[in-house]
């Protein structure tokens, strides 16, 4: 192997040890290391190898950058947002396992607990319930030769209210979902290991 | 891997750590390095391949140098060091890390703290707690 080759499969094994950390500390973590190579190739004094072999296993500096294991969604994690959103289909007894899973989690504090089961309770199920009893309750449209059509929804409503309604209504759960995803993510790499207290000061 | 081998080789030269005591002397030592990479900007600043050379030629300090950078990061994010940029002579932009107020204020913190401990266990290393000298209140 080249030097060139042997310092881009050491930058490629730590790329692949880092995978777990959040985007902006793995790039930088990659720039310092490559900067480092760079320099001490530059200054020529050890074989590269020696250089590497000093840095360290990949593996090792990843995991002190932080606890890449667990950056992953956990599959009970997902299996709970899952069931959150269609878990209503399977007899309404998949999302309550959803909500059951979601409160367990440690990886949720409870604000996002309470999102989870608020937005929709019964999810996609719910939703889907909902719209067919709205739209049997009649939409009625009045128009026709030589006048724009107006809609009302059901209660009277404006039809672009209706319209508003059902997209927030559809998207909403969506949304909750992604905001789920995130903060168990989150809460897995907020732990900062090395440092064994707050420094005082 | 190649890398792999000639870092063992390197972390077998601490001869005197006996195999059940390496473990313990490895955690004090990952206990301490946030407060000597402090120490090493005291008196001014410097860029990172520097501070690592530097420190691991303190012998037994560091077994493995990439984990000074993640280290680095951890102090600034905790607002102890600072960064600034600086051309060099030659090649890329370099990052410079210098201590902040709070960095010093926690660097003079430790340094207490690990003077009274260092002697503490040297006087209980050396003496035993019957001869020593008593402390006062």
């Amino acid at each position: 192997m080249t030097d060139d080759q042997l310092a881009a499969a050491y930058l490629q094994r730590l790329r692949r040890a880092a995978r777990g950390l959040p985007r902006a500390r793995r790039k930088e973590l990659l720039d310092e290391i490559a900067d480092h190579i760079a320099q001490a190739r530059a200054a020529g004094a050890a074989p590269l190898r020696d250089v590497l072999g000093e840095l360290g296993d990949p593996g090792e500096i990843a995991a002190a950058a932080g606890p890449v294991r667990d950056a992953r969604l956990g599959g009970a994690e997902a299996a709970a947002i899952a069931l959150l959103l269609f878990g209503g289909f399977i007899f309404l007894i998949g999302w309550f396992a959803g909500l059951v899973l979601l409160w367990i989690s440690p990886r949720w504090r409870w604000p996002d607990k309470l999102l989870g089961t608020l937005v929709w309770p019964g999810g996609y199920a719910a939703v889907l319930l909902a719209g067919l009893t709205a739209s049997s309750g009649g939409e009625a449209c009045t128009g026709g030769a030589g006048r724009p059509t107006v809609c009302t929804g059901a209660g009277g409503m404006p039809g672009w209210l209706g319209v508003l309604l059902l997209v927030t209504t559809v998207l909403a759960p969506a949304a909750m979902a992604i905001r789920l995803v995130r903060s168990a993510r989150r809460v897995a790499g907020d732990a900062e290991p090395l440092l064994p207290e707050p420094v005082h000061g | 891997m190649v890398a792999g081998e000639a870092w063992h080789n390197r972390a077998g030269a601490g001869a005197e750590d006996d195999a059940a005591g390496q473990g313990q002397v490895a955690q004090m030592r990952r206990g301490v390095l946030p407060y000597c990479v402090l120490a090493m900007l005291r008196d001014g600043e410097r860029y990172g391949f520097e501070l690592v050379h530097a420190l691991s030629a303190v012998d037994g300090m560091v077994t493995s140098q990439g984990t000074i950078y993640p280290l680095l990061a951890r102090l600034r994010r905790q607002g102890l060091v600072g960064t600034s940029w600086r051309e060099s002579d030659a090649g890329p932009p370099r990052r410079y890390y210098h201590l902040t107020a709070a960095g010093q204020a926690a660097l003079a913190g430790f340094s207490r703290d690990w003077a009274q401990l260092r002697d503490g266990v040297d006087a209980l290393l050396s003496g035993g707690s019957h001869t020593g000298k008593r402390e006062t209140p």
